[in-house]
């Protein structure tokens, strides 16, 4: 019973609250209008990414169906070959590319901000603009289908088949550009959240106190940084062959198949680890609430997550065992396959063991996990089978493979995302969604899906390759495709019912309490749904359950009882922790609304549509607008007025007594521009991989009797850039004396070593006797000098552009923070090209036969 | 003997990139050997050819490695004082003692059809 | 009944040779221990999810580490290592193993868009039809004119592609008279799905006759090299 006294305070409280969320809103929030296009906050960015996942998946669904529709029957006359190849190269393609990954890293993106108890993440206009370039790339590669020109040769575009003598046309075009272009906003978004993870968490939230599905989603982000690099190499490389005529896979003139199908693999297995591991951390999740008690083995969980995000890529020759790999190499890739299967069945186990110590009770969410559990389970049990390799040589490429991945990708993804999307519906509208309807999708998609797919296992068995758009009677295939085919329309019905129950819901859902399901992660303690700025305040906290310890702590928050309750200087701030221990270090200045990211996503595309298209010149002018906006981007950038604020006070302030980020010597952008080049660093040594297996094994290789590429050039370009780097290093250590003068002469010092070394490797191209067409080791070789001198050329930019930085008064003793992160790609730079020199030039002279 | 770095966040990481790192070894130093010699020349002795014991000696090694580093680390972890640290060390301590386990483990695992088939076939 | 439905001439479970046969009795065995492990594994959660009175922290303990030793690493780790110990072998069959007793015929399967070149010694070229005999060996020897292919007749053993640029060796028996239906099944094309040929295990006696016979014709056309 409150007394008059206590309901007065109760009341002002609540008006107080009121008051700091509108402050908060008139930094944090979207423009109206319009203007929503170049919003940059996490929540809209991430339900932009859900919906465009879900629109994809729909039509890659469509695409399933006439799959079904032309199997159904033997000789069927539904679809003729052409039509049917373009459909399953485009079911597979969208749902990998354009549903899979970018949807489980919206909702991660929409998550984790609020799991960790921070505002935004950390890089908010990369995420807008990462947006674009998966909508916009999404929407090219699709708009092949209306043009009759869809990919045809099989997600996996194997070469030859893919090459332009057997993909005339531009279809293997889309998907070589459409999906690299696609490819930008996954690896943005994985740079992202992995820094996100690692400096934005909430005081107090060390390693050991994290969610689980922060460690999956950091494992699977760092999965994403070392394993799309590959594809990325091969595509680029396809796409020279196919357009320019250099030589890489053609085994006439040096290159080999096998390179293609070895660097598109060392993504291909990752991917599918990184498709399940947010899908894990979703069920990690989920499951303890339900259970309601903590997780059982959370660091059994974290190392088998960590595990698997290594092991994973130590398997991807078990998709090659039917390409004539030794079969002792074999071995050893199908003893890796099946070890892959002991973490994940640590996870499995955990979760049981979860539930059955505990007091589980049944909601529309542990349907799904249900489901999750007996297909992923049963997919994974088929993974281990076709880890055998005798095995494998009868079921590769048949249906037994189909049905096993349709097992484990939508029993051990979609299964768990749907779970996820009805656990968290109440935070995306604030209220709770249907039990009875929920169970009538959730049985029509479980019966369908598993009529479709488990006889398949069976056709496989019986003969049935896969990518075949018809087949003969007489096989024992007839029914087995009938039933397949049947089921396969309830699996859609199904799916529809869960769509329209979602959609429902927003209208007839009943209002959603705070924390309806009495969760224990940050992400219940926002209001439903959640305000642009997620936090009044940022709390501390001390264990893994901080709902569960304190279940006022949403109020407290929402008082201003926590860091960071005075939004000063009309900027958008979130605090910096340690990644180890997350005791605060520094407080984050986050930029605001921009249209940087939609007008360089425009830009892009239409770089994108004129390489498709053939248009070489107004594509080189295009990419060089596009540079001049990204330079201008990073320009906005640190220590810039648009993001700290104009005048001295909002320079020096100190909220939570802490420094501004860019007055520090770390921040976010240090740890982005390290795993950057951690994936630059995937990419280049894939290509120095391929290098030295088409040394080894291509069936036609001709080294030329000399090097092409001279005795001085490579020594003398690393040279200056060790001196250009050395050159930064005196920068650095000037600063951290805080030291201002001599910055800027020894910044130009260093553009100048940039610039003669881009002089030395653009002159060596020039000057070089290669003939990219007409042999793979000149193609490969010119492709690198053409790396190193992108390289070289941009480490000149950046150290000029730090230069007058300086000379603005951007970057000095006050503002020490932005050359240690250039310095970082002076460092790769300068490594990348020893490392060319040792691998191009050296080894070769020392191992010539 | 007491591994200093046991509580080093980057330990997360050490053992599962050195089986990495002999993966790469084996599989690459095996596709180069195979380049150079004779199908028939390594027939004869089996798994008993050159290749396949300096791989199955590498093998051992690291595995042998990988062990120690794992009981180095719960060594060190056994000997971290709960409050002093905050917990966030003697968990890393842990987690880094089971990573490299399954590190020793992967490698011994992986490694093991050496002994099982001829190389080069 | 259920067995009737392995049978077809493109069936792997309705083997004619040592190599199907072997990797068939693997994939029995490897079914029965998935469908006992799936089991268990769905029993599990559903007890998992009946209601219970809540356990004390040491029986909670004892109850976690059971699961997560037991079941997360015993159970995976003997099923794989058991798995890999006595499943491999079933692939020796199948592998150009140098050395042996005499040298097995060598017969060229070369791939194009979208048919099967079979060359025997001698000339002999077949199309879309393999002749196999009964209870020898044979090195099948895979190229390709154009892209990538693959080599397989279900009934004889597993697959191996047709790569450009390279000769893959693949050795293949057939015990049982009769003839098997061999489908490429590596994705080339438009035609792929109709890229099928007729695999023929003939007696030993009768092949070598028709060989001749076939031998002693090429040589006549001018077609030996």
């Amino acid at each position: 019973m409150s007394t008059s006294t206590g309901n007065a305070a109760t009341l002002s409280q609540e008006r107080e609250a009121q008051a700091l969320h509108e402050r908060l809103e008139r930094i944090w929030r979207n423009p109206r209008g319009w203007g929503a296009l170049a919003a940059v906050n996490h929540s809209t960015i991430a339900l932009r990414f859900l919906v465009t996942g879900g629109v994809f998946f729909l039509i890659a669904g469509v695409l399933a169906m006439l799959l079904r529709a032309q199997l159904a029957l033997p000789n069927h006359a539904f679809m003729g070959a052409e039509a049917y190849n373009q459909a399953f190269t485009m079911h597979g393609t969208m749902m990998m590319f354009l549903f899979a990954v970018p949807i489980l890293q919206g909702l991660a993106a929409y998550l984790l901000p609020k799991m960790l108890g921070a505002r935004d993440l950390v890089f908010p206009r990369l995420s807008a603009f990462g947006y674009w370039c998966y909508l916009f790339g999404g929407l090219i590669f699709t708009s092949s289908l209306l043009f009759g020109l869809a990919p045809n040769a099989g997600w996996f575009m194997y070469t030859p088949l893919s090459s332009n003598v057997y993909s005339p046309g531009i279809n293997a075009d889309f998907w070589l550009l459409g999906i690299t272009f696609v490819e930008i906003s996954t690896m943005a978004a994985a740079i992202e959240i992995a820094v996100s993870i690692l400096r934005t968490r909430a005081p107090g939230m060390a390693l050991h106190q994290m969610p689980v599905f922060a460690w999956a989603m950091l494992v699977t982000s760092m999965m994403i940084v070392l394993g799309f690099p590959p594809l990325i190499l091969g595509s680029m490389l396809l796409e020279l062959e196919r357009a320019a005529g250099w030589v890489f896979f053609d085994p006439t003139r040096g290159g080999d198949p096998l390179l293609w199908a070895h660097l598109f693999w060392l993504f291909g297995h990752p991917e599918v680890y990184i498709v399940f591991l947010p899908a894990a951390g979703v069920v990690s999740t989920i499951v303890p609430v339900f259970a309601r008690r903590s997780l059982v083995g959370y660091r059994w969980v974290v190392v088998s997550l960590i595990s698997i995000g290594f092991i994973s890529f130590g398997l991807w020759v078990h998709h090659m065992f039917t390409l004539g790999i030794p079969a002792l190499a074999q071995a050893f890739f199908s003893a890796a396959s099946m070890l892959v299967g002991i973490p994940t069945g640590v996870q499995l186990f955990a979760w049981i063991a979860t539930l059955w110590t505990g007091r589980p009770v049944w909601r529309a969410p542990m349907l799904w996990i249900g489901a999750f559990l007996s297909v992923f389970v049963a997919g994974g049990l088929t993974g281990v089978m076709l880890a055998l390799v005798p095995f494998n040589w009868q079921v590769h490429d048949t249906h037994f493979v189909v049905a096993h991945f349709h097992y484990v990708l939508v029993g051990g993804m979609l299964f768990p995302l749907l779970a996820g999307i009805y656990y968290w519906l109440p935070h995306f509208s604030g209220r709770m969604p249907s039990e009875r309807l929920s169970k009538i999708g959730f049985w029509l998609t479980f019966v369908g899906f598993n009529g479709t797919f488990l006889v398949m296992h069976w056709t496989g068995l019986l003969g049935m390759p896969r990518r075949v758009y018809t087949y003969d009677t007489g096989l024992g295939w007839d029914l087995p495709n009938l039933v397949s085919s049947v089921f396969s329309f309830l699996m859609a019905f199904g799916i529809a019912t869960v769509l329209l129950d979602i959609a429902l819901h927003f209208r007839f859902g009943r209002k959603a309490p705070t924390n309806p399901w009495e969760a224990d992660t940050l992400e219940w303690a926002t209001r439903l749904p959640p305000a642009s700025h997620n936090f009044a305040s940022q709390p501390a906290i001390a264990t893994r359950h901080p709902l569960w310890d304190d279940a006022a702590l949403p109020q407290s928050i929402a008082q201003g009882h926590h860091a960071l309750a005075e939004p000063g200087h009309e900027r958008r701030e979130t605090l910096g922790t340690d990644p180890v221990s997350a005791h605060a270090r520094e407080v984050i200045l986050l930029p605001s609304n921009s249209w940087l990211p939609l007008v360089a996503g425009l830009l892009l595309s239409a770089l994108c549509l004129m390489l498709l298209t053939k248009l070489y010149l107004p594509a080189l002018a295009m990419g060089g607008i596009a540079a001049v906006v990204l330079l201008r981007w990073s320009w906005v950038n640190g220590a810039h007025p648009s993001v700290v604020g104009s005048g001295d006070d909002a320079r020096h302030a100190r909220p939570a007594g802490l420094k501004l980020h860019p007055f520090t010597f770390d921040g976010p952008g240090l740890w982005g521009m390290g795993l950057t080049m951690m994936a630059d660093g995937a990419l280049y040594g894939s290509l120095v991989f391929g290098w030295f297996f088409l040394w080894t094994v291509a069936p036609q290789w001709q080294p030329p009797a000399v090097s092409p590429l001279g005795v001085w050039a490579l020594p003398t370009t690393v040279l200056m850039l060790g001196l250009g780097r050395w050159l930064f290093r005196r920068v650095q250590l000037r600063l951290r004396a805080g030291l201002d003068r001599q910055l800027a002469p020894l910044l130009w010092s260093a553009a100048l070593c940039g610039l003669l070394a881009s002089a030395l490797l653009a002159g060596l191209i020039a000057t070089a006797p290669l003939a990219p067409t007409r042999s793979a080791h000149d193609a490969m070789i010119a492709f690198a000098l053409c790396f190193l001198l992108f390289h070289a050329g941009l480490a000149t930019v950046l150290a000029a552009l730090q230069a007058t930085r300086v000379q603005r008064g951007h970057v000095g003793a006050h503002a020490p923070y932005e050359p240690g992160v250039v310095a970082v790609f002076w460092s790769f730079t300068l490594g990348a090209t020893g490392v060319g020199w040792v691998a191009f030039a050296f080894v070769p002279l020392a191992f010539a036969r | 003997m007491r591994l200093p770095y046991a509580t080093h966040p980057l330990q997360l990481l050490a053992g599962l990139s050195v089986w990495a790192l002999w993966f790469v070894v084996v599989y690459g130093g095996l596709s180069v050997a195979c380049s150079t010699a004779s199908a028939d020349a390594t027939a004869q002795r089996g798994v008993f050819s050159g290749i396949s014991l300096l791989l199955a000696g590498l093998t051992l090694a690291t595995t042998a490695g990988l062990a120690w580093a794992a009981f180095a680390c719960a060594r060190a972890a056994s000997r971290i004082d709960h409050a002093a640290e905050g917990g966030v060390g003697l968990f890393i301590a842990r987690c880094a003692a089971a990573l490299h386990g399954v590190a020793a483990i992967s490698t011994l695992f992986v490694g093991f059809p050496l002994l099982l088939l001829w190389p080069c076939i | 009944m259920l067995l009737a439905g392995c049978k077809g001439s493109q069936s792997m479970l309705d083997p004619a040779g040592p190599s199907a046969s072997a990797i068939a009795a693997v994939w029995w065995w490897m079914f029965a221990v998935a469908l006992m492990v799936l089991a268990g594994v769905v029993l599990a959660w559903f007890l998992a999810m009946r209601p219970r009175a809540p356990l004390d922290e040491r029986s909670a303990r004892r109850v976690e580490r059971r699961w997560l030793v037991g079941g997360g690493l015993v159970l995976p780790t003997v099923s794989v290592t058991a798995l890999l110990v006595f499943g491999s072998p079933a692939g020796f069959h199948q592998l150009p193993l140098p050395g042996g007793a005499a040298a097995p015929l060598r017969i060229e399967a070369i791939g194009h868009q979208w048919w099967w070149e079979i060359r025997y010694p001698d000339g002999v070229v077949l199309r879309d039809e393999l002749r196999l005999p009964a209870g020898r060996p044979v090195d099948i020897q895979t190229k390709s004119s154009d892209v990538i292919h693959s080599f397989w007749v279900p009934a004889l053993g597993g697959k191996l592609d047709a790569v450009p640029g390279r000769t893959l060796t693949v050795r293949l028996q057939g015990d049982r008279i009769g003839s098997y239906r061999g489908q490429c099944a590596e994705f080339c094309g438009t035609g792929h799905a109709h890229m099928t040929m007729m695999a023929h295990v003939v007696p030993a006696e009768a092949f070598d006759a028709w060989l001749r016979a076939q031998s002693g014709t090429a040589a006549e056309e001018g077609k030996v090299p």
